[in-house]
């Protein structure tokens, strides 16, 4: 841990809000776009990562340097960000219906495989696409794509933020790409059909 | 390797989370297998996409919005610690005093207890001890007036029964003492009062509270100082209540004391008297009589030689006219030495038993019962008034006096406090986390 953090963090829990800014000044754009990507709607982004800076805030009294500060304060974020996706589940996703969607998508992903065509898939896979297809995972393999693939933590710090161990972390990230694919063939197809 | 295990492994494999080991199967396999070439190439395809997606701006108010978010955060907070803080300060506080008030009201109540029980005290025994209290009779005056003769005449007897008995025990000395021979009442003066003879008399008004309790401790001591009481009178007042409604209960004793002592203890009559109640009038004499004693003495010794010279003159009286002169004459001799003697009598009485007259006079009325609704009831209630309003600001003294001297207590009891929900607020945001 670095030390000018350590000195921040002292003086965040005599309240003082500059450091405070300082101290996450370095993490509000990176929490603000995982919330973003999480909960797909920038007001919600918004709220939600402020709420979770002031749960840090409130409660960095009792960061007790374990962790590094980076990872816990992404771990609140996240936190925050699937407390309120289930408080709010205006898109409901039972539990059975990714698995499902996922044998699917596995038994898809090989029976497809045969009729990708190559250029298509080379030349129309945009990060538009990307992006659409991101939004259409489930909540859980969002965050671990967002985590992993857009925000680039290593399983390690996965494992940190959304407190679960290392294999959990590489089986998710494993299935969670699995599916990730399989959506943007899926995309490709639709668009190819209505393009042709 | 098959490609199905290809598939699950791709992922770490991408990650280089691998062993070295299966590292190189994968190697193998990607190699020797089209499909999972082109699978492996499409997922970097895609990974590569995903890491291109950039990261979008912070909303312009986002920084400015949390900073007053914030901001408000803290003042909630600091209201929030406050109110604790105040709650807490108050609550001890207020244990403070209550209990102290608790206290304080308990010895009040002790005290007050303390005092009914003494107040209470004096018409209980005033009952227990004269039976005849515990008749009711209910405003007659006839039945108190044969009570008060009834009382009269008890008292009377009691006290001519102590004269007797007192008599009974001078009796020998007085005789002795009035055996005729002039010679031993000389003795007995020298020996008891070295020829000085004085009469002592005190005249007393004692107001007193306890009438049958004061009048029994006087008769007692003069009983045991072998004195008696000459004369008694018992009689009840009460200047606040008219004859008819007469109730014996409201009434108030007064009475007078007629008490004869031997000298030697006058003194000390006076002193128990002073005990017994308030003096409001006091009169003392002393007649010294010496001379006058001696003088009738000299009288007696030469009429007593003149009989003796009388009666020899009568023995050689030779005719009925002679004898009758000189026993004339020897009558009137006799009949002086008789008076004479009487005084001397008189006067040893008096030098040797003081007199003290009492007036004894009952200032507190030793009812219980019901009294009159009259004038004393605005006062009383006045009094009582007053007296809570002082005893109310006693206690606010005492209070304030009691609570800035455990200042502080109080300090190191709030610190302790504070000490404590620190610890339990830590406690607590452990198990949180």
């Amino acid at each position: 841990m670095v030390d000018t953090e350590k000195i921040l963090i002292k003086k965040c829990i005599k309240g003082d809000i500059d450091a405070f800014e300082e101290l996450i000044e370095s993490h509000q754009k990176r929490a603000y776009n995982i919330a973003l990507r999480i909960l797909k709607n920038p007001d919600d982004a918004m709220d939600i990562s402020q709420e979770a800076f002031i749960k840090i805030f409130k409660s960095i009294k009792s960061f007790k340097f374990q962790s590094s500060f980076s990872t816990w304060l992404y771990r609140v974020v996240s936190n925050t960000c699937i407390d309120y996706l289930r408080k709010n589940k205006n898109e409901v996703y039972s539990i059975d219906n990714p698995i499902k969607t996922e044998e699917g998508s596995i038994k898809r992903q090989f029976e497809d495989e045969g009729n990708t065509t190559e250029e298509l898939f080379n030349k129309k896979m945009t990060k538009e696409l990307i992006y659409k297809s991101i939004g259409k995972l489930d909540n859980q393999y969002r965050i671990i794509i967002i985590l992993r693939d857009i925000e680039g933590f290593s399983y390690k710090e996965i494992s940190d933020i959304l407190d679960c161990s290392l294999g959990t972390v590489k089986s998710r990230i494993s299935r969670a790409r699995n599916s990730l694919k399989h959506i943007i063939l899926r995309e490709m197809e639709q668009n190819n059909n209505s393009i042709v | 390797m098959d490609c199905r295990e290809f598939n699950e492994k791709l992922s770490l494999y991408i990650d280089n989370e691998l062993e070295h080991n299966e590292r190189n199967e994968f190697d193998l396999h990607l190699n020797k297998c089209n499909e999972c070439k082109k699978s492996y190439e499409e997922m970097i395809k895609i990974l590569q996409l995903t890491s291109e997606v950039e990261d979008k701006d912070l909303p312009e108010n986002y920084k400015s919005s949390l900073r007053s978010k914030l901001e408000l955060e803290i003042k909630e907070n600091k209201k929030k610690l406050n109110f604790k803080l105040l709650t807490s300060v108050a609550a001890c506080f207020l244990l403070l005093v209550v209990s102290f008030g608790f206290i304080i009201n308990n010895t009040d109540l002790f005290r007050v207890k303390q005092q009914i029980m003494e107040d209470n005290s004096s018409p209980y025994e005033a009952y227990d001890e004269d039976g005849k209290y515990e008749m009711p009779k209910a405003g007659d005056s006839s039945t108190v007036r044969n009570y008060t003769e009834s009382d009269k005449e008890s008292v009377g007897i009691r006290f001519n029964k102590d004269l007797e008995e007192s008599k009974d025990d001078k009796a020998p000395q007085e005789s002795d003492l009035f055996s005729g021979s002039i010679e031993s009442l000389d003795e007995s003066n020298n020996r008891e009062n070295t020829g000085v003879k004085i009469i002592k008399e005190a005249y007393l008004t004692l107001e007193i509270k306890k009438y049958d309790n004061s009048l029994n401790n006087i008769v007692t001591f003069v009983n045991e100082r072998n004195g008696y009481i000459e004369n008694s009178e018992t009689w009840y007042y009460n200047p606040n209540v008219k004859p008819e409604d007469f109730d014996r209960k409201d009434q108030l004793k007064r009475g007078t004391l007629k008490i004869r002592i031997p000298q030697q203890n006058f003194d000390e009559a006076l002193k128990l008297l002073n005990n017994e109640g308030l003096i409001s009038n006091e009169q003392t004499s002393s007649r010294n009589i010496t001379q006058s004693y001696y003088d009738t003495e000299n009288i007696i010794k030469n009429l007593e030689v003149q009989e003796k010279r009388l009666r020899e003159i009568l023995k050689e009286a030779k005719n009925v006219e002679e004898i009758l002169r000189v026993e004339n004459e020897l009558n009137r001799v006799r009949t002086e030495i008789d008076r004479n003697k009487g005084t001397i009598r008189g006067w040893d009485n008096l030098v040797n038993y003081s007199t003290i007259i009492v007036n004894l006079i009952e200032t507190e009325s030793n009812t219980e019962a019901i009294q009159k609704l009259d004038a004393g009831i605005l006062s009383k209630a006045k009094e009582g008034f007053i007296s809570t309003i002082n005893s109310i600001i006693n206690f606010l003294e005492r209070a304030f006096i009691f609570v800035i001297t455990i200042i502080p207590a109080i300090i190191i009891v709030v610190i302790c406090i504070i000490l404590v929900f620190m610890l339990i607020r830590r406690i607590l945001s452990k198990r949180e986390h």
